[in-house]
């Protein structure tokens, strides 16, 4: 019996010595490293002709130098590869001097060829990212190096420095090495875009060493980068899938930076505790959207007592405060952005505009919404305050893909539905929601308004003052007439450890530029 | 033995080319726009219907379904819409790690399932046997997924000692792909380092993982143990006075490997359901999460090629099982 | 596969000829403590569903965005979610709901197994071979993975994923009926009865039936902990039931990012269904234990 015993103790601690052999010190980051935590696994391609997601367009940025960059708060251009450049008089045609003794990570001289060569090949390869190129430049040739250093682009239209900025400060027209693409051209592919999908052949702050998919991204400084080079010799950005791992992680000390953190998760970093929080908003909109092809849409009553019937507090609530409350199509801290926010939950005037359409018995309606969090939760809050004025809607929580394919169909009756500004420009959003002609959102509600006409005219108008004044106007309109119900422009909030400067995040593609990032 | 391999192998095949076809016809029909949902519901259409266009998926149903076929013949599983590379070279990549991860949970299963198992066998009854076998059913009975977050919790977060997601610490260089696995091309590479560190990020979800498959084991252990504990030449041997520990693992323990291997192959197969939710939870960069995101994404080339690994593996896993089954046990003979 | 489940068939077989064994069967289980407290979680979970709306202190989908997140208290007994709905009238409706997944599931998958599995064994020949080879196609693939397939190519409700569940289920159930059948079509009184010139129906109906039907309850309540887990992991990943419904995956998978600081949003679901799924392992153990030591564990695989 005895030996039983033994036996069984035996085995008993076996088993618990096991996971107790897995004790190991955590690990810390090196000095000179940042790390970053967030998801980066939708990323398809780093070629900046191709990169379109989240991570991979920031990346792309890191590794590749654009002509110009926006000026911290969006209103004109500033010079970048580009010292210089001068614009024709009705705006279309721009001439940029590259500055110079600029040289790509091959060591290779930055020149206007290169320039040329990567802008048409954008245009030619037609990847994803590529209409912010194609809707404003008509063909490749209209980008020509007229001397070793300097470089014409003809738009198809006129560009205010704003919309200029929105095409040659995007990723898409990344400078890239003419002599290294060609090396690993194939016949089969002679823009090297496979090759360049996880290659580098950039000028940027950082060189890419590698990408492991789903895994990591791992740059390395430049050291002859033309702003010097950055302070941080090696950058990681590293896929945590889970909004509470990253935390973990960077209470921890694994990370330095959490990308994709939770509004409850951020209230927890603390100055006390070693981290702060920064926060920026996004240029982009939550909306509720009604298809005025579906008959009781049509009212403009209808519309309106919607409208007033939507509780937007409790929907801020539902986003954790991560947005702001905003009711216009051109979002806060955009150029030309219009502050009115005449909705708020008002029973009372949402049940008399239901009488006044005739339709105060109510009627049915569909909700699709996907299943993004906490989208399914804000139909649902939809649905109880529409059901206070007699709409009665039946919710379908359909994936993503279902969502945009119905929404592409124009067979849906209500959606809720986001827009991210493609470019910084008010005519991105007024083109979306006001333009029927364009054939985007206002195409999909099927809300044709001569409203359209403002929005065509306005890109073309020179005068700062008086285009803003336009986009007031057509923010006015749709404020007052149009299919959609804003209710939020949601917030970014990244968490870092105290000591990380350099990282700001900025309303555009996340954190803009760390190549002064230090700690 | 040979015609029955044969034999096997032919009606596998036929249950593979069935899944495939119920597959592709299944995640074809799904109304929806694959390429929309790749690109996103910004993309002006024009580049949407390109898109379809250049991966064929304008033509009709049968049409694609013929040139899969074709495709597949030449060993091609296409290009995945969503990683725009060829599906092998995603499998490739992203098996590995599966592989990695079941084959640690199934070794965790393994000697920690039969441990349990023959303690309780040998204590069959008693209140330890009562409570090793309440303790792993409670294990059997939490969620992979609620498990993985807690010991995440506990482990990584409250107490520091085992590292967090991920395959390898961030700043660690993946030795150069051989077989695509950390551990076994650290040593291949001789960096011993990397090696640990693999280790340590293994523990959390192998336990994660293995943690059904090891109460699975530790009961049929436990049950085998008590059939044979029973019989007489156990009771012979205890009898002619043999050390305790000599009948228990010579004789029984032995005796009752059959069921337990049965149960170890079937389990091993099955892992690769539990990977899906403990790679989301752990950011493995495995099979698992590359199989929901294309399922998500209706991605129907990297569908396709999962589809065909997963059940080859699950087909090989029942083939071996039945195989050993037979080389263990002589009494049954292949027809 | 085929081997184990035919040398279980003949061991099953003599376990459920004695049908006066089945009520010293639960006798026996529930003499054994574990499948005792088993029995009792499951009766208290039945209790529970039923009285749904007498327990719950509210409305399961009644959001109250000023009080989110609450900790637990008197008002709320397991605190509140996100929304500021109660975490534990949720909870409450949360057994309804998988109850029901699970019982209809158990059902879908009955009816369509059970039937497949005695015709096949009845008649044996090319019937029986078409009916293996299509479970054989469906048993290549591993249940998570086919399910969410299928509520993938459906719509991700809590009706589909019992439509993909019971279909990712249904041939373990055929193959266990087909060779129970088996065994039963060479039984005495089958045999019998086809001598007195009864017509196969009235023999499958009559005779088979009624012995192939125990062991599979057997086998579905020990199925019972998987499905529900499968449902909650369908739910987790995003296939499967969608808020605000309270289904105990989708409760976790929102609570999942409130781990560090709101631990009660996931935790309580978490325990719900673990206690759920302990219970009904518990009892199949138990039952398991009882019908035949030699078949311990081995139905399950």
């Amino acid at each position: 019996m005895s030996s039983r015993h033994a036996l069984v103790i035996g085995l008993l601690v076996l088993t618990l010595v096991l996971p107790a052999a897995a004790a190991a010190p955590p690990s810390r980051v090196p000095a000179n490293v940042l790390v970053f935590g967030g998801v980066i696994s939708d990323s398809i391609s780093l070629d900046p002709a191709e990169a379109f997601e989240f991570a991979s367009v920031w990346v792309a940025n890191q590794i590749y130098d654009t002509l110009v960059d926006f000026s911290r708060d969006f209103t004109r251009a500033v010079p970048k590869a580009a010292a210089s450049w001068t614009a024709s008089a009705d705006l279309t045609t721009y001439t940029f001097r590259l500055r110079p003794g600029m040289r790509f990570h091959s060591g290779n001289p930055v020149t206007a060829g290169a320039v040329e060569f990567s802008i048409r090949r954008a245009h030619r390869l037609k990847l994803s990212p590529s209409f912010i190129v194609t809707d404003f430049i008509k063909a490749p040739e209209d980008v020509a190096a007229t001397a070793p250093d300097t470089v014409r682009v003809r738009f198809s239209q006129a560009m205010p420095e704003v919309l200029m900025a929105s095409v040659l400060a995007n990723a898409v027209t990344g400078i890239v090495d003419p002599a290294v693409v060609q090396r690993n051209a194939t016949p089969a592919d002679p823009l090297a875009n496979k090759w360049m999908a996880d290659h580098d052949a950039g000028s940027g702050a950082y060189e890419l060493i590698g990408w492991s998919r789903n895994l990591k991204i791992e740059l390395k400084a430049f050291d002859n980068y033309w702003r010097g080079r950055p302070p941080m010799g090696r950058v990681f950005i590293q896929e945590i899938l889970e909004p509470t791992a990253q935390l973990l992680a960077l209470q921890r000390g694994d990370i330095d930076v959490a990308l994709s953190l939770l509004p409850s998760q951020v209230a927890q970093l603390t100055p006390q505790s070693g981290f702060i929080v920064k926060k920026t908003p996004t240029f982009s909109i939550r909306y509720l959207a009604m298809n005025v092809g579906y008959e009781p849409f049509r009212s403009r009553q209808v519309r309106t007592a919607i409208k007033f019937a939507i509780d937007y507090e409790a929907i801020k609530g539902i986003f954790e405060n991560a947005i702001e409350v905003g009711e216009t199509i051109v979002p806060a801290g955009m150029f030309g952005h219009l502050p009115d926010r005449p909705y708020s939950k008002n029973l009372d005037r949402a049940r008399a505009l239901m009488r006044e359409a005739g339709l105060e018995r109510g009627f049915n309606a569909e909700l699709i919404v996907s299943t993004e969090i906490p989208l399914p939760d804000v139909a649902a809050k939809i649905k109880e305050d529409l059901a206070q004025i007699g709409i009665n809607v039946d919710v379908k929580v359909l994936r993503s893909a279902d969502v945009t394919s119905t929404y592409r169909a124009r067979t849906h009756q209500f959606v809720i539905a986001r827009w991210g500004a493609d470019y910084p420009d008010p005519d991105n959003l007024a083109k979306a929601f006001a333009d029927f002609d364009s054939r985007v959102l206002a195409f999909r509600n099927q809300w044709d308004h001569p409203v359209k006409q403002v929005v065509q005219a306005a890109v073309k108008e020179r005068d700062q003052a008086r285009r803003a004044a336009m986009y007031r106007d057509i923010q006015k309109v749709v404020l007052d007439e149009g299919p959609y119900v804003i209710f939020a422009y949601p917030l970014r909030q990244i968490g870092m450890r105290a000591n990380v400067r350099g990282v700001d995040p900025s309303p555009l593609n996340i954190t803009y530029d760390f190549s002064n990032a230090s700690k | 033995m040979w015609s029955y391999l044969v034999r096997r192998l032919l009606l596998a095949s036929v249950a593979i080319a069935g899944v495939l076809v119920i597959v592709f016809f299944l995640s074809h029909v799904i109304p929806g726009d694959p390429v929309g949902a790749i690109l996103g519901p910004q993309a002006p259409q024009d580049l949407i219907d390109d898109l379809r266009q250049r991966y064929g998926l304008d033509r009709p149903l049968y049409e694609q379904f013929v040139r899969f076929v074709e495709r597949l013949a030449h060993g091609d599983l296409g290009t995945s819409l969503a990683t725009k590379r060829p599906v092998i070279r995603d499998l490739i990549e992203f098996f590995p790690a599966t592989i990695e991860l079941a084959t640690a949970s199934i070794l965790l299963g393994v000697v920690v399932g039969v441990s349990v198992g023959v303690i309780s066998a040998v204590t069959h009854g008693r209140w330890i046997d009562h409570a090793v076998r309440f303790f792993s059913l409670i294990g059997l009975s939490m969620p992979v997924f609620w498990l993985g977050l807690i010991l995440l919790y506990i482990f990584y977060f409250k107490f520091g000692l085992l590292p967090g997601p991920g395959q390898l610490d961030v700043f660690l260089t993946r030795p150069p792909f051989v077989t695509g696995m950390v551990l076994v091309d650290s040593l291949i590479a001789r960096d011993f380092d990397t090696f640990g560190n693999a280790i340590h990020h293994l523990w959390l979800p192998a336990i994660v993982l293995g943690s059904h498959a090891l109460v699975g084991i530790a009961r049929i252990t436990r049950a085998s143990m008590l059939e044979v504990l029973g019989l007489d030449y156990i009771k012979v041997a205890r009898a002619k006075g043999l050390a305790e520990r000599t009948v228990v693992f010579k004789h029984a323990l032995r005796n009752a490997l059959l069921p337990i291997i049965t149960v170890i192959g079937i389990y091993y197969g099955g892992l690769l359901e539990g990977a899906v939710l403990t790679e989301t939870v752990f950011s493995w960069p495995g099979l698992g999460r590359y199989a929901t995101s294309a399922i998500l994404s209706q991605d129907f080339a990297a569908i396709m090629g999962v589809t065909i690994l997963i059940a080859l593996i699950f087909s090989l896993a029942n083939l071996v099982v039945d195989l050993a089954y037979g080389i263990l046990n002589p009494k049954i003979r292949y027809e | 596969m085929s081997r184990t489940a035919t040398t279980d068939a003949a061991l099953l077989a003599q376990g459920a000829r004695d049908r006066a064994r089945t009520r010293s069967l639960m006798w026996r289980t529930l003499r054994n403590p574990l499948s005792m407290i088993g029995m009792i979680i499951i009766g208290l979970l039945v209790l529970v569903a039923a009285a749904a709306p007498l327990i719950a202190t509210e409305d399961p989908l009644q959001t109250n965005v000023a009080e989110r997140l609450a900790p637990p208290s008197r008002a709320h007994f397991f605190g509140t979610d996100t929304l500021g709905r109660d975490i534990f009238s949720r909870v409450i409706y949360g057994s309804r709901i998988s109850l029901r997944i699970a019982i209809l599931t158990a059902v879908i998958a009955t009816v369509i197994g059970a039937p497949v599995g005695i015709v096949a064994g009845y008649f044996r020949g090319r019937l029986d071979d078409i009916a293996m080879r299509v479970t054989d196609m469906f048993m290549a693939f591993p249940r998570l993975i086919l399910a969410m397939a299928i509520a993938a190519a459906l719509r991700p409700t809590l009706e589909n994923v019992v439509i993909a569940i019971s279909l990712a289920a249904w041939p373990a159930y055929a193959r266990l009926a087909r060779s129970m059948t088996l065994g039963l079509r060479e039984e005495n009184f089958v045999e019998a009865a086809r001598a007195l010139g009864a017509s196969p129906p009235r023999i499958l109906a009559r005779h088979v039936l009624p012995g192939v039907m125990s062991p599979l309850i057997i086998q579905i309540s020990l199925d019972m902990g998987g499905i529900i887990l499968t449902a909650a992991g369908l739910g987790f990943i995003g296939f499967g039931a969608q808020p605000p419904t309270p289904e105990w995956g989708v409760m976790i998978s929102e609570g999942r990012n409130y781990i560090t600081t709101q631990w009660w949003v996931s935790t309580f679901p978490g325990i719900a269904i673990a206690l759920t799924v302990l219970g009904f392992n518990l009892l199949g153990d138990g039952v398991r234990d009882v019908l035949d030591p030699r078949l311990r564990g081995r139905i399950g695989a």
